[in-house]
């Protein structure tokens, strides 16, 4: 769409996405790994850097829809006075917004919300960015094509379940159950020797986004990692027994789905589980403490199981984590400052640990959100929206900058569709290509994961939006 | 109130009479008989192997009894079992409807002073006590439901507690009378009419508070205020027509285009919206302090959580609302008469049954009904047979006596099962054992629970339940066009945590853990096993007395030849040690098995 920077292409971009499974594709990936090995040409699946440097994806949804046009915030007197008008009593006094400095903006000025010191900082020192007005959408939308219904939009549109659920499928006009990161590990599982282990860890459990046609989430608990069975490192006569009872179910063939279900679920984590444990067990003490909120544990935790990348043999890791409690219809200015808060320190440390660990342009951190929020109050709340805004953190960010079109916030513009609701002008397809990309998935399979991405985006044309270094 | 002597004068005598004298290779259900071979039968009992295989044996009576009650109760014991086999499945039901409704906030309130006795006698400024809070509804829920005879009432109230949800994922943890008063509101309400429950659950100040309509103002144009939408549209998507107009057999309606067809659209949210204003406190919790009379605007500090929302005319919207696409309510100075309109709108739209219909069916009994099995429930709610719409009576017979939920043919056909909510096995478990208690209390703090397997009343993550209906799991389901919504809280953190909570209540011996630090009073609970520990020589018998009361005779031939192999393993002559450990091995074993945690 319009407004996007366009990055020089990067010779390492073309090193790195050519190299190794990556560019072996998705779809056809057994038949050509059977292929490569007939060839004698298996030793890259062998090697624990098949598909170039290690990355990881983390992803936060800030489920219940973040009100994110008072997460960043224009400052510009004139773009800061339709902010306040439209947003009434839900308005950040403009004192107590902390600038920022983005460095493409060109005249406009935006700062972040009061809660968001640290947060700040990563964004002046150029690890991370912002992408605003960014929704769901299946083609792109005007307000005429809205109100007669002469574009197809998203299903459940400012329905949370459903809503929630395109931002993890990419697939805004079906309700499936498959998301677009388990689907990118299908695509790129050869990249990890580690066959115990899903790439995909979560910290919040089962996720649509982590669910692909092969690929399930392995999750864990925030604090206390992987879960191991009671007994099972007890060799005591009655617990070896029970042990090989308990083998011998978890074996077994039931011949119904649900029973199966069950116990193969039980069967992965356990043997994932003590080669995750013992793996993380070794990570180090980070600097930067943790604080022991959910979201700083979760992160925590993750950065404990990115320290064992090596160790386990994951070349590829996609985290997950859900941070629910965004749907501030009531009190919003006290609920969502503490949340806020929270993310801050969160994301700080979160920071200071890769950096520790070396590994900051291998770890790209982002943020979902089902959607943004009314910018009119409800009294003392805001009600669901479509377009929001969303950052993007670590080393492979092109940082200090906002990318899309953040809108001007006047009720009544060309793309408000009532009560201060915005169509999106960057759709959350481009978002999720662009990261897509830079974890290796190959412009032949972009589709496959976004079939609408064609609608805003020609294939092979370089970033979609422009916020990461591919 | 003191449950321990009840407690332990539990008997679970008699059943071991009907089934031990039987050593059969797999459960026989009606029209199951083919290859089957019945090795012995209870010749005590005057039955024979023709008589289980034609469905005329005494098991399989008890057994099909035993299944009934894993699908209608929370959790059952054996005189349970033995009450619907001579009954039958209706007349046990009628019954059922006539048991007193077991309450939560008289038995917390209870709780609540006990504890603050104690802690006084222990020397503790008891205004330093929080409470009740969830904690003590926990307890409350715990206590009932392990003591209570109103079973049926109270599987339903859970199931209507992840329709209608509320939740202490919220502030509402810290009124433990806010949810007790909303569970008590839906087990009153369980076998009354589901337009009672939309309404109640609509003006309850739970409700109000958890979907924000409590103290929600009319539109102020002149500070861009509109009226809250959350509840206008959860009302609609989750408490009574869904977003999409359907059949009665619960199967999506088409256009000509063969679209689906929405029920509402974002206008028809702003418009209900409208209708859902100028709701506030229904009464203080103070009436000697300010602001003495409930007035619109009051913080949940000073409302009495116990008491329905009341309407404030002059904060509710004026003017006519237009919902449903073409349905215009304009009932001037009235809000509640709105409201009111609003809701039997609502509560008569076509969607009603089979939405309702379809979610029923899938806490009580499968994850897959086919669309025939929807149809007739929904047909029981559209009409109880006496021109009544709503019957929940007649709705829960249409569910628990269809043929779909009680034919053995259907045990066996893969699409006919769910995967048991963590709470259901935990609640089964424990109600089907003789509980021992040194306190008398039986205060489960639920937090065990709640932090392992994710599941407990009124303890869901969002107004979305634990999960959604639709949820398609890995394993073949989607292959199948097959739901699982339990298999949402089932991955590899839950999944292991259950293993290792059956784990703690058989070879720990803890069943459940107070929050009392023992500095109140000895709290040790512990289950009794004495009735398996004396079959121990028999191992076997063990396994069919088990199977009778966790698996109602459909275990696996191959779990129970896991379970042979075990029990065949512990066994040593220096001591009599091995009797203990294959009983708790035995229960430990059932209660991790597929057979047990899956419902056919």
């Amino acid at each position: 769409m319009k407004s996007k920077i366009n990055y020089v292409s990067r010779s390492r971009r073309n090193f790195v996405r050519n190299t190794g499974c990556a560019a072996l594709g998705g779809t056809t990936f057994l038949s050509t790994l059977l292929n490569l090995k007939s060839l004698g040409a298996s030793s890259i699946f062998n090697s624990a850097v098949a598909g170039g440097e290690y990355k990881a994806l983390v992803c936060l949804l800030f489920s219940g829809g973040n009100d994110s046009y008072n997460m960043l915030i224009p400052t510009d007197p004139n773009e800061y006075a339709d902010y306040a008008a439209s947003r009434s009593n839900l308005a950040i006094p403009a004192v107590d917004i902390i600038d920022i400095n983005a460095n493409n903006t060109g005249s406009r000025t935006f700062g972040l919300h009061p809660s968001l010191p640290k947060t700040a900082a990563l964004f002046n020192s150029g690890k991370m960015s912002f992408v605003s007005n960014v929704g769901s959408l299946i083609q792109p939308t005007t307000k005429s094509e809205f109100y007669n219904g002469t574009v197809p939009v998203p299903l459940g549109l400012y329905s949370h379940a459903d809503q929630i659920m395109h931002w993890q499928t990419g697939i805004p006009h079906d309700r499936v159950a498959t998301g677009w990161g388990g689907k990118m590990a299908d695509m790129l599982q050869a990249c990890n020797t580690n066959t115990n282990i899903s790439m995909c860890l979560s910290m919040s459990g089962t996720n649509v986004w982590q669910t692909g046609n092969t690929t399930t989430e392995f999750a864990m608990h925030p604090t206390q990692g992987a879960v191991s069975i009671y007994g099972d490192n007890d060799d005591w006569l009655a617990n070896t027994v029970r042990k090989e009872a308990l083998d011998n179910i978890l074996d077994a063939n039931y011949s119904d789905l649900f029973m199966n279900g069950y116990k193969n679920i039980i069967k992965t984590s356990r043997i994932g589980g003590q080669q995750l444990q013992a793996a993380i067990e070794m990570a180090p003490v980070f600097n930067e403490p943790f604080v022991g909120d959910n979201l700083s544990q979760s992160l925590n935790m993750v950065a404990n199981a990115i320290s064992a990348q090596s160790t386990l043999g994951m070349n590829r890791q996609i985290f997950f984590i859900e941070y629910g409690g965004w749907d501030m219809h009531d009190t919003l200015i006290n609920q969502q400052s503490g949340k806020l808060s929270e993310v801050d320190n969160a994301l700080h440390s979160f920071n200071a640990a890769m950096e520790q660990l070396g590994i900051s342009d291998n770890v790209t951190t982002f943020g979902i959100s089902e959607f943004g929020r009314t910018l009119s109050s409800n009294g003392d709340g805001s009600d669901h929206g479509w377009g929001g805004n969303v950052f993007a953190m670590g080393g492979a960010v092109n940082g200090s900058s906002i990318f899309g079109d953040f809108p001007l916030l006047d009720l009544g513009n060309d793309i408000e569709v009532g009560g201060g609701v915005f169509i999106p002008t960057t759709s959350a397809d481009e978002y999720f290509a662009e990261i897509a990309m830079w974890f290796g998935v190959p412009d032949s399979d972009l589709t496959t994961l976004f079939p609408n991405l064609g609608n805003f985006y020609s294939v092979g044309s370089g970033n979609p939006i422009g916020f990461l270094t591919l | 109130m003191k449950q321990g002597i009840f407690f332990t004068i539990l008997s679970l005598t008699f059943c071991f009479s009907n089934v031990e004298g039987q050593l059969y290779k797999d459960y026989i259900g009606a029209g199951h008989s083919q290859g089957i071979i019945v090795m012995t039968s209870d010749n005590m009992m005057g039955s024979e192997g023709v008589k289980t295989l034609d469905g005329s044996g005494m098991d399989n009576p008890m057994m099909e009894a035993s299944r009934f009650l894993a699908q209608a109760t929370l959790g059952y014991r054996p005189t349970d079992i033995e009450a619907v086999k001579n009954l039958g499945f209706e007349a046990w039901i009628d019954d059922q409807f006539l048991e007193p409704t077991t309450l939560l906030l008289p038995e917390m309130n209870s709780i609540w002073y006990d504890l603050k006795v104690a802690y006084a006698n222990a020397g503790i400024d008891t205004s330093d006590v929080f409470g009740p809070y969830a904690l003590h509804y926990n307890y409350a829920l715990w206590t009932v439901n392990m003591s209570n005879e109103d079973l049926l009432r109270h599987r339903i109230t859970e199931a209507l507690t992840e329709v209608l949800v509320v939740s202490m994922n919220s502030d509402l943890r810290d009124w433990g009378e806010a949810l007790c008063d909303y569970y008590d509101m839906l087990s009153e309400n369980a076998f009354g009419n589901y337009h009672d429950i939309l309404s109640e659950v609509s003006k309850s100040v739970q409700m109000g508070y958890y979907l924000s309509h409590l103290n929600n103002p009319k539109t102020d144009t002149t500070n861009n205020i509109r009226p809250d939408e959350n509840y206008a549209r959860e009302i609609m998507q989750l408490f009574s027509i869904g977003l999409y107009e359907l059949n009665q057999d619960g199967t999506p309606k088409r256009d000509a285009n063969g679209n689906q067809i929405p029920t509402y659209d974002n206008l028809d949210i702003k418009e209900m919206a409208k209708v859902f204003t100028g709701l506030g406190a229904g009464a203080i919790l103070d009436p000697n302090n300010w602001p003495y009379v409930p007035i619109f605007g009051l913080g949940t500090w000073a409302i009495d959580k116990t008491v329905p929302m009341q309407i404030f005319n002059s904060e509710h919207e004026p003017g006519p609302k237009v919902i449903l696409k073409d349905i215009t309510i304009n009932i001037p100075n009235d809000g509640m008469a709105e409201v009111d309109s609003a809701i039997s709108y609502l509560f008569h739209h076509n969607n009603v049954g089979p939405f309702l219909s379809y979610r029923l069916i899938q806490r009580l009994v499968k994850s897959n009904p086919t669309p025939a099995y929807v149809s007739r429930v929904a047909a029981a709610f559209n009409d109880n047979g006496s021109g009544v719409r709503g019957d929940m009576k007649a709705v829960i017979k249409a569910i628990l006596l269809d043929s779909e939920a009680r034919s053995g043919v259907m045990m066996r056909d893969i699409t006919s099962g769910q995967l048991r909510a963590p709470f259901l096995r935990t609640m089964q478990f424990m109600r089907s054992q003789t509980i021992n208690t040194t306190s008398g209390y039986l205060l489960n703090n639920g937090y065990t629970e709640i932090e392992s397997t994710q599941h407990w009343p009124l303890a869901a993550p969002s107004v979305f339940n634990f999960y959604l209906p639709n949820f398609v799991p890995k394993g073949g389901f989607e292959q199948e066009g097959l739901v699982g919504p339990e298999f949402k809280i089932h991955n590899t953190s839950t999944s292991i945590n259950y293993v290792n909570r059956a784990h703690a209540w058989t070879y720990w011996d803890a069943p459940w853990w107070d929050y009392e630090d023992n500095l109140i009073w000895p709290d040790t609970t512990s289950i009794n096993t004495d009735y398996l520990y004396s079959l121990t020589d028999d191992p076997e018998k063990m396994i069919n007395v088990l199977d009778l009361y966790l698996t109602h005779g459909q275990l696996s031939e191959i779990t129970r030849e896991n379970m042979r192999t075990a029990m065949d393993q512990l066994y040593w002559t220096w001591n009599e040690e091995w009797r203990w450990h294959r009983t708790r091995m035995l229960l430990y074993l059932f209660l991790i098995s597929p057979d047990y945690v899956t419902l056919k």
